[in-house]
């Protein structure tokens, strides 16, 4: 017991101590066990806070607008995808980091930062990316519209006489561009389908600028003047003979029988494929332009065309530009001049189609037959103002 | 002598628990089912098979993950059983993922083949029918014709040069694209093969 007192400090022999004891020892024996009682009340404590874990925020509304965004980005910007899903494996990764960490190794608002740079990504690129698909469909819708009305004229206009395969051509790219681009359209890919509408507009425009450039002749003045004056020739010269004359506006597709130098009838007529064209060599199919006359009156045994009036083509005048044209190098050394132009039957289709001659309709003809003998005059112009 | 032997055998012990004890990351694994992932993208799976593709993804974020909670722990307590079920999960995934995308790849480019064939095939029968058509006397020289002929060739110019951008589309990978071009084109030919046939029968061109 002295050797245990000893040990606790105190000193003294046993009689003496016996008489203190208990007090002194209860004293002594109070202090490690406080002390110990202390620790483990501090440690009760202390240990839910040093075990305790972060609280990991909800993140599955991040989740999901992440996974709608790759979606929604992914057609159109792969990589912008393939960037929200790399910062997605991120924040997954420190959400599980600061979910095991504990509370002293953790950092607050780590998770909590990932995510919300997820979420922003996500919202900036679908924002991007629904912002050029809206672009590119207002761009659609406005241009769907006006494309679709050229190429619906360029496809009238394609049936022009003198249209040739490379208009053809380019009319044919419009409208497979166009229906492609509608088929772009309803696949909701707009921004491919804006650029096929552009193709389609580049086609028509080919046809739109031949188509103007046939027609640019019938306005120049010169031009103008020239068919101003044979006509005003034809007419009066029947109006002087008291003769027939027959009168052609190619543009307007009309033949008109004069007779007394007033005009008796009109008759819709077609012309050669490439008829709106001045008549420059053999096979061009153009129709000619000039002051003519019948030469031959052909019954339906002498044409295949019903009945034919074959007129003087060609004449002096077209010798002469075909020379020059020839010596100019702009119509072929080998080329012929033509011949063969015609009124004849057969026509009535609603396009031009001949070779060059001006086709009416077989009862046309037979109206016209009867007033037109060989020598009536026969003046094709380009147009006529009355 | 005895009080070493007793030193010796813990100092053995201490190094049996730790090595018992502070389990490894499965960095083999790992590798693998990273290699597997890299091997769905190349095989372009986000773009053929978005869906597998996002499965594995979701996948390989869960061993992620667990790895990185198990890296949190006191060595002692680390466990990659749970990490190692995830990452054959992922791998099997990402491996689900490449075949995928490889096979809807190929799906996608066997469908513009077909179509891309199916409009040439159209095209070279339209040719055919148009030469035909042309060396017919009777037919060329119907007004019909004439000028629908000069047209048509014209037509037949502009689809030919289509297929050179149908085959650009197709050199560029671009399935879907060339595919959808392709059945536009096929729409277009077919027509005007119809109305060639129509003129070949009535006029008996050969």
């Amino acid at each position: 017991m002295q050797v245990t007192l000893l040990r606790l400090g105190f000193k003294g022999t046993a009689a003496g101590n016996r008489r203190r004891f208990p007090m002194h020892a209860v004293a002594a024996l109070m202090t490690p066990v406080l002390g110990a009682l202390v620790l483990m009340a501090l440690a009760f404590v202390a240990l839910p806070v040093a075990c305790a874990r972060h609280q990991v925020p909800n993140v599955d509304g991040a989740r999901r607008a992440a996974r709608k965004a790759i979606q929604i980005v992914r057609p159109s910007a792969p990589t912008k995808a393939r960037l929200i899903e790399q910062l997605v494996a991120l924040a997954e990764v420190a959400t599980a980091a600061e979910a095991a960490a504990p509370w002293w190794q953790g950092s607050v608002g780590r998770t909590e930062a990932a995510w919300l740079r997820v979420v922003r990504t996500a919202h900036d690129t679908t924002t991007a990316a629904r912002a050029v698909e809206s672009s590119a469909r207002r761009a659609y819708t406005t241009l769907h519209t006006d494309v679709r009305d050229e190429v619906v004229r360029a496809q009238a206009e394609i049936g022009e006489a003198g249209m040739g395969r490379r208009e053809a051509a380019a009319m044919q790219q419009a409208l497979l561009s166009l229906k492609l681009a509608e088929r772009l359209a309803e696949a909701g890919r707009h921004q491919p389908a804006v650029e096929e509408l552009r193709e389609a507009r580049q086609g028509a425009a080919v046809v739109h600028h031949e188509w103007a450039s046939l027609h640019a002749r019938f306005g120049e003045p010169s031009n103008l003047r020239q068919w101003q004056a044979w006509a005003e020739m034809t007419i009066e010269e029947s109006r002087r003979a008291g003769e027939t004359a027959i009168l052609v506006d190619k543009l307007r597709r009309r033949v008109t029988l004069y007779r007394d130098g007033k005009a008796v009838v009109h008759f819709p007529a077609e012309l050669g494929a490439n008829g709106l064209r001045r008549k420059e060599h053999a096979g061009d199919r153009a129709t000619p332009e000039g002051m003519y006359r019948v030469v031959q009156v052909k019954e339906a045994s002498k044409t295949r065309f019903y009945k034919a009036l074959l007129i003087n083509y060609p004449n002096d005048e077209d010798r002469m530009r075909f020379a020059l044209g020839q010596r100019r190098g702009q119509i072929s050394a080998a080329a012929g001049i033509g011949s063969l132009i015609e009124i004849h039957g057969d026509g009535g289709e609603g396009r031009d189609w001949t070779n060059g001659c001006i086709a009416l309709t077989n009862e046309d003809m037979d109206r016209l037959f009867a007033h037109v003998h060989v020598g009536t005059p026969v003046t094709i112009v380009g147009t006529y103002g009355r | 002598m005895r009080k070493s032997q007793v030193f010796v055998g813990v100092l053995l012990l201490v190094a049996a628990v730790l090595a018992v004890g502070c389990a490894k990351p499965p960095q083999q694994e790992i590798d693998a089912v990273k290699a597997a992932l890299t091997a769905a993208e190349q095989a372009e799976a986000p773009k053929y098979a978005a869906e597998a593709w996002d499965k594995a993804q979701q996948a390989m974020n869960a061993v992620n993950a667990e790895l990185e909670a198990q890296n949190a722990k006191f060595a002692l307590f680390r466990s990659y059983t749970k990490a190692k079920q995830l990452i054959a999960d992922a791998t099997t995934a990402a491996n689900a993922a490449k075949d995928a995308g490889i096979a809807g790849k190929e799906k996608a480019k066997n469908d513009a083949t077909a179509a891309i064939d199916a409009a040439k095939a159209a095209l070279a029968n339209a040719e055919t029918l148009f030469a035909s058509v042309e060396k017919c006397p009777r037919a060329r020289g119907a007004k019909e014709v004439k000028k629908d002929l000069a047209a048509v060739k014209g037509n037949l110019d502009a689809m030919k040069n289509q297929v050179a951008d149908l085959d650009a589309k197709f050199t560029k990978e671009d399935f879907f694209g060339a595919k959808a071009a392709a059945d536009t084109l096929k729409g277009q030919v077919d027509p005007v093969a119809k109305d060639l046939e129509g003129i070949k029968t009535k006029f008996k061109c050969k």
